[in-house]
């Protein structure tokens, strides 16, 4: 009977133990696999925060398009308010800026220059040849009369 | 012989007012071939740009006559390199606006196109009002006067200023 019952416990025991290790076996392959819910929450994650990054992206690519503009109408305010104070020129040439519609484009420059030439001078130094000039001429020479 | 002098002092007198009173012609002969120096200086003077100079003349009819468009400098580019437009139509010191007998002040308006070559920027200058005229004078020509609503557009710039007309010959 005692040996029986000896039997029994060593039995028992066995299976337990054999169970313990199973289950301990078990628990080891399977927990370092994650669960397919686990990896689907994560990826449902990732790209949520993709989402947002993009959408954060967007506004701050609204946001430096709104500051550009306003750059923009600040230069143009500039540009306005250095035209009203005179201290700036636009580089405009005049072949460029061609706002007469006139057909009659025959222009004269003035006889000093055509006698002298364009020399750099300074205002006295060019006024003075130019005074010097009109008088050793009679300028009124040869000047075609007009109709009233 | 009082009577026969008060008589020739009235009469005197009455044809003295009757000169005066139509002593001033007001059209193109008090500018006829005149060389003036003609300069505009801008109000806002805190840059160069638009201080213009000239040496012209002007027909009665208010044409400019290119052959004594003499001197030019623009204090901007110091630069004496200035084309002006020949055509009426664009350059002209116009008094045909006068059509009275008894004006003291002749109104006059003004325009001048034309290109400073120092840059070459592209100038137009407008401008209008009265010259004051001698009224003792009844041929004098118009010698010195201003045109204070004057404005130049130089480039894209605007600037209001005056336009100074000085007789040379």
């Amino acid at each position: 009977m005692t040996k029986n019952f000896k039997l029994i416990a060593a039995s028992t025991l066995f299976a337990l133990f054999a169970l313990f290790v199973i289950y301990v076996f078990y628990n080891q392959n399977n927990s370092s696999k994650t669960p397919p819910q686990s990896s689907n929450m994560q990826n449902n994650n990732s790209n949520e925060e993709l989402f947002n990054a993009i959408n954060l992206l967007k506004k701050e690519v609204v946001s430096l398009r709104g500051e550009i503009k306003n750059i923009e109408a600040e230069l143009r305010t500039i540009t306005i308010k250095n035209s009203t104070d005179d201290q700036v020129l636009i580089e405009i040439s005049a072949q460029e800026n061609n706002f007469n519609a006139y057909n009659s484009d025959e222009t004269v420059k003035p006889f000093h220059i055509k006698t002298t030439g364009a020399e750099n001078k300074t205002y006295n130094e060019s006024q003075e040849q130019a005074f010097e000039l009109l008088q050793n001429s009679d300028i009124f020479e040869s000047i075609p009369d007009v109709d009233e | 012989m009082n009577r026969l002098f008060l008589i020739t002092a009235l009469l005197f007198s009455l044809n003295s007012n009757a000169t005066l009173d139509e002593r001033t012609w007001c059209d193109g002969r008090i500018i006829h071939w005149n060389l003036y120096q003609v300069t505009f200086e801008p109000f806002n003077d805190a840059s160069a740009i638009g201080m213009l100079e000239f040496w012209m003349g002007f027909h009665r009819n208010g044409s400019m006559i290119p052959n004594i468009y003499w001197y030019s400098w623009d204090k901007y580019l110091m630069n004496d390199d200035v084309s002006l437009y020949t055509d009426s139509s664009r350059t002209y010191l116009d008094l045909s606006h006068n059509t009275g007998s008894y004006s003291r002040g002749c109104y006059a308006s003004l325009r001048i196109e034309g290109t400073s070559n120092g840059g070459p920027y592209s100038f137009t200058i407008s401008g209008s009002g009265f010259i004051s005229r001698d009224n003792s004078d009844l041929s004098s020509d118009a010698d010195y006067f201003t045109l204070n609503n004057a404005l130049i557009t130089y480039g894209e710039l605007s600037k209001w200023g005056k336009l100074t007309f000085t007789q040379i010959r």
